[in-house]
């Protein structure tokens, strides 16, 4: 439930902002610098006290609003997010790696010993968790900005409604439903691509759809995703293991989709840390 | 012979003749939509020349599949059913609505709309865009833009020569003949096409083309083709009876197994044409204050159209969103607009991802019991052809009204006055409600709690951004309210007899422009007996005016808690109590119920209890209203929509829409 | 032997009970007590033995619950209601009632109500019908004010 800070009317000093990063590839902060026209005008309003992509500013907190990047995979990442957690009014987490753990979270069905063992020579110093999992697994989180990478218009809506003390309009519905609006050929239906746009969240504008692509699940499950029904319509022609393939992707670990993965007996190839004689498949 | 409305000339268009037709509505300064091949299907868009027409393309259509091919056949008219739907051009996906300015108030935008003309529409949809007409000319208001841009596109109609096997428009008694609502009609034959005019304006557009008359053998051949569509579709719906038998139907079993299969994608939904249901959603700039709001198709699959405040939700489960798509589609649609809600064109059937059939689903749900009715030969029109003219539609208004004073009634309830001199929002009867409009905020409903000579006051509790900005409100604020809207508390059926007012919490709100009424003209009713709960005694509303209220001799007035504390010498238990074992009995009582909908069914059953007719106990209901005027869709209830046949019902007009669970 | 106090408390039994015989109300009214306790006397407490079921005349009775230091008043009890009923079933208490003001009941000590329903099997019947419905309507009364716990969401 999102809690939308206190309105203008009541804090009149610019809101402390923050950017922190976990483990993730940063594209959803720069999605923050992309605002570009926009960014000067919203900096203006803001006071961006730490956001090290972007400038020198440091701050360990207090945030009226800190954007979260990225998943919790490292012993430290999980003691630094509760301290940052116990510093901030409202935590948004953007991105599929802060919202569901993203692609790296596929390691959390692999042997991770065995795995850190094939990659460093003296696995011993490197510390990292078993799992990659999101932050909501770990603090309490205020709202979410779903997408790999998040989207900009999205991002807009959610710090100008929140200054306007509105509810952000981020709807949860289906990317079926922009692809409608937009009058883009149903891959699905008219090319028997696989597509997840069923059970996926809008907010991209049907972007791979428009482009004769199926929908990667970017901006994770909607709400009332029903990955089990779609599974067994597209097991009338894939087997399971293909059927998973589609689902174990930035948003895997999300429990509607880790169920249709599960259910294949977990993502496809080798993630047991053995190396296999034949070549992976593309 | 087709049947026909008047009778007109029949012409012959050759086939490279096109052109010319489109030239001709082109000089009208007209922009031609139709039917071309894009991405692997047939879609409407702006076509420049009949070469952007699918010429020897046909559509393989299954539940689930869609699939082009090609073949050297010069018919450009063969290919089925598009995946567009002509809603994309007469109810926009994206329209704007208002703008706020930078004073914070609000006013309607009005868009400029092109004359257009539709190329190649099909019977079942003629039979989709008269339905649309209805529904959204239906409200107290209407829709404008809606009415606009129908009114200004010329329809070029194209009777079928091929069916798809999704087709089923015979069932649903819209096609596949073409006998009204259109502008021209085409029936396609391999030399060309026979052209008649069905308006004045085809009849225009035909005396400019000078066209030869067709021959008898043309006339023939195009009947004999429509007449070949219709037995190859036979009659797989039979649709007799089918809003009854769906209608008794709310806890078949049949639901559930279609619910694990669903998607709730919402692509029935938008690709279905007469689907009307939207949204509204505000943007604002930087400052807070301008912004602007716009309506976008949205769908009653979507678990946030039934959010109310609060974060209560009437169909939390994809099982309830389905039975109300399917019944409103095919049962309730004729109680609240005298027509079906669907045309038998097939594309929910196609376009479902999962290739749910809704014929599959009806036979399922509700199996006709007799043998299929004969299909009626020359067959009616077009359901929603009416022949008289549609009421007249009235852009969307807002009034500005001030915020005079601000009273804190409890921890989140707070009272507006609001002063405004506008006569229709002063001529406003107790139970109706205003939709409430503050910069950058979203549009709540509102009952209205007061109706006084120079204004009104709303009683509003902080459930959300949008009502918490209300209750933040300070005296000489804007407010931009658009109303009165719904149908008010019959006050004058009480005249004569007892009345009871039972209220819950906030429900006070709306019965105490009830209260006030009664008081003015107290000799019109005999006993007046008021039941007050609340949750805590710091929850109760106007504390003082109620008090006064116990000091008079001519009321019965009691209340109650859920919980005392230890300040509290008063009842403490629901507010049933009250009444439950009360001396006296209803038979000429008529009661005033308003709470939450749990409090109000108690409240309806022990007040049944008593004597008081279901006919006579009346309830104002809450939903999510983002139009308030009947068409968004949001407020649907069985064959009613909340905003505009209520919010006020009584218990026996509303029956088991009230009590099943997910209605 | 009717003494004008066993003929006020017989009348009084048919008020709540109409459908018995005049030999079942004058057992009842022999067995009854027609008291008037002041404001805060206990007629049951939480944890002891239920000596008496009781309906109410006049007046209001408390239904209290210790909830950490404080007695909380989680109903109140009005004409007509029903009280102790676990002492036709030779229980304890499980609540505590108090009398409010005005407070009037009609006591039937609950040993001597179970002798007679024993003997009287058609008593025992109209007895427990009648203690049934006025158990349905608190429970009733009860899950309605549950249901305004779960309800309650806001903020």
């Amino acid at each position: 439930m999102l809690a939308v800070p206190a309105s203008r009317a009541t804090m009149p000093r610019r809101p402390r902002i923050g950017v922190v990063k976990f483990a993730s590839c940063d594209g959803c902060q720069l999605t923050l610098l992309d605002l570009e026209d926009d960014l000067l005008a919203i900096a203006d309003r803001l006071d961006i006290v730490e956001f090290a992509e972007a400038t020198s500013n440091r701050s360990s907190g207090p945030f009226d609003i800190l954007f979260v990047e990225g998943s919790i995979s490292t012993p430290e990442q999980a003691v630094d997010i509760v301290r940052l957690r116990a510093a901030t009014s409202t935590l948004v987490t953007i991105g599929a790696c802060a919202t569901s753990g993203g692609i790296q979270a596929l390691r959390n069905w692999a042997d991770h010993d065995a795995v850190r063992s094939l990659v460093y020579p003296d696995p011993e110093y490197v510390e990292s968790l078993a799992t990659a999992t999101p932050v909501a697994d770990h603090v309490a989180v205020d709202a979410e900005l779903r997408g790999c990478p998040i989207s900009p218009d999205q991002l807009r809506e959610f710090v100008t409604a929140t200054l306007a003390g509105r509810r952000p309009d981020l709807p949860d519905e289906a990317v079926c439903a922009e692809c409608k609006r937009r009058n883009v050929v149903c891959v699905a239906v008219a090319e028997g691509v696989t597509c997840l746009g069923p059970v996926t969240r809008s907010g991209c504008g049907a972007l791979c759809p428009a482009y004769g692509r199926g929908c990667y699940g970017c901006f994770g499950p909607r709400e009332s995703a029903n990955g089990e029904g779609l599974a067994t319509w597209l097991g009338r022609d894939r087997d399971a293991a293909d059927t998973a393939r589609s689902f174990a992707l930035f948003n895997a670990w999300s429990p509607p989709f880790r169920r249709v993965i599960d259910a294949a007996g977990g993502p496809p190839g080798p993630i047991d840390g053995r190396l296999t004689e034949e070549p992976l498949d593309a | 012979m087709a049947a026909a409305a008047t009778a007109p000339t029949t012409a012959f268009l050759p086939r490279a003749g096109l052109d010319r037709l489109l030239d001709t509505l082109r000089a009208d300064g007209r922009s031609i939509v139709g039917p071309t091949i894009r991405d692997g299907a047939v879609v409407y868009e702006e076509i420049a020349t009949a070469d952007a027409l699918p010429v020897g393309w046909r559509s393989d259509a299954a539940p689930g599949t869609y699939r082009l091919t090609h073949d050297d056949a010069a018919r450009a008219f063969d290919y089925g059913v598009p995946v567009t739907s002509w809603k994309r051009y007469t109810h926009p996906p994206r329209v704007p609505l208002t703008r706020t300015t930078a004073d914070g108030l609000v006013e309607a935008v009005e868009t400029a709309v092109p004359p257009m003309a539709f190329i190649g529409v099909r019977a079942c949809e003629i039979a989709a865009l008269d339905i649309q007409e209805r529904v959204l000319r239906a409200g107290p208001e209407g829709d404008v833009d809606h009415v606009r841009r129908r009114d200004q596109a010329l329809v070029v109609a194209v009777e079928c020569a091929l069916a798809s096997s999704t087709c089923f428009c015979t069932s649903m008694g819209t096609g596949p003949e073409v006998t009204g609502g259109a502008d021209l009609v085409l029936s396609e034959l391999d030399a060309g096409f026979t052209v008649r005019a069905l308006s004045e304006a085809g009849k225009a557009v035909l005396s400019r083309l000078a066209l030869p008359a067709a021959s008898d053998q043309q006339i023939a051949a195009a009947a004999d083709q429509v007449a070949g569509v219709r037995s190859a579709i036979g009659d797989p719906v039979p649709s007799v009876g089918l809003a009854e038998r769906l209608r008794a139907a709310p806890e078949h079993p049949r639901w559930d197994v279609v619910a694990e299969r669903c998607l709730a994608c919402t692509n029935c939904t938008l690709v279905c044409p007469t689907c009307f249901c939207t949204s509204v959603s505000v943007t604002s700039d930087l400052d807070g204050i301008t912004g602007e709001s716009e309506r976008t198709w949205d769908s009653c699959f979507t678990l946030g159209f039934g959010r109310v405040a609060g974060d209560n939700n009437f169909r939390p489960r994809v099982a309830d969103r389905y039975r109300q798509w399917l019944t409103h589609k095919f049962s309730t649609w004729w109680d609240q607009f005298g027509s079906t809600g669907c045309v038998g064109c097939g594309r929910c059937i196609t376009w479902c991802p999962v290739g749910i059939d809704v014929r599959e689903e009806l036979l399922a749900i509700a199996p006709p019991d007799a043998a299929p009715a004969p299909i009626p030969w020359p067959p009616a029109p077009a359901a929603g052809h009416a022949p008289g003219p549609l009421p007249v539609v009235e852009p969307a208004r807002y009034v500005s009204a001030e915020v005079s004073g601000v009273t804190r009634e409890t921890a989140d309830t707070v009272t507006l006055a609001l002063s405004t001199d506008d006569p229709d929002l002063l001529a406003s009867r107790p139970g109706q409600f205003v939709m409430v409009a503050r910069p950058a905020q979203a549009v709540p409903p509102i009952s209205i709690s007061r109706i006084r000579s120079d204004g009104l006051d709303l009683t509003i509790r902080g459930v959300g951004p949008a009502t918490e900005a209300l209750i933040a409100s300070t005296p000489g604020d804007p407010i931009s309210l658009r109303g009165p809207l719904g149908r008010p508390w019959p006050l004058e059926t009480a005249y004569g007899g007892d009345v009871v007012i039972v209220a819950g919490g906030i429900g006070l709100a709306p019965l105490r422009p009830v209260i006030d009424a009664i008081f003015r003209e107290r000799y019109r009713f005999e006993a007046v007996r008021i039941y007050l709960g609340a949750r805590t005694p710091r929850d109760r509303l106007f504390v003082a005016e109620m008090a006064a209220l116990g000091g008079r001799t001519d009321l019965e007035i009691e209340e109650i808690v859920d919980r005392g504390g230890p300040e509290w010498f008063g009842r403490v238990g629901v507010v049933t109590q009250l009444f439950e074992r009360a001396p006296w009995t209803g038979e000429r009582t008529t009661a005033f119920v308003c709470g939450p909908d749990r409090m109000m069914q108690a409240t309806a059953r022990t007040l049944a209890a008593s004597g008081v007719a279901p006919e006579r106990t009346w309830l104002t209901l809450e939903r999510n209203m983002a139009c308030g005027v009947g068409v968004c869709g949001h407020c649907q209830l069985g064959p009613y929509f909340v905003c505009r046949d209520g919010p006020v019902f009584s218990v026996a007009e509303l029956g088991d829409t009230f009590t099943v669970e997910g209605r | 032997m009717r003494d004008p106090a066993t003929t006020a408390r017989s009348a009084l039994i048919a008020r709540y009970l109409p459908d018995l015989s005049p030999r079942q109300r004058q057992t009842l009214a022999l067995i009854a007590r027609d008291e008037r306790p002041t404001v805060g006397t206990y007629l049951m407490r939480e944890g002891r033995p239920t000596l008496d079921l009781g309906v109410i005349i006049e007046g209001r009775l408390a239904v209290r619950d210790r909830i950490g230091a404080d007695d909380v008043t989680l109903m109140t009890l009005d004409p007509g209601d029903v009280f102790g009923w676990s002492a036709v079933l030779d229980g304890i208490s499980t609540a505590s009632i108090v009398a409010d003001q005005g407070a009037r009941v009609l006591l039937f000590d609950g040993v001597a109500l179970r002798e007679a329903m024993e003997a009287d099997k058609s008593l025992a019947l109209l007895v427990c019908r009648r203690l049934l419905e006025a158990v349905a309507r608190r429970l009733d009364a009860t899950r309605m004010l549950a249901r305004d716990v779960y309800a309650f969401r806001g903020s």
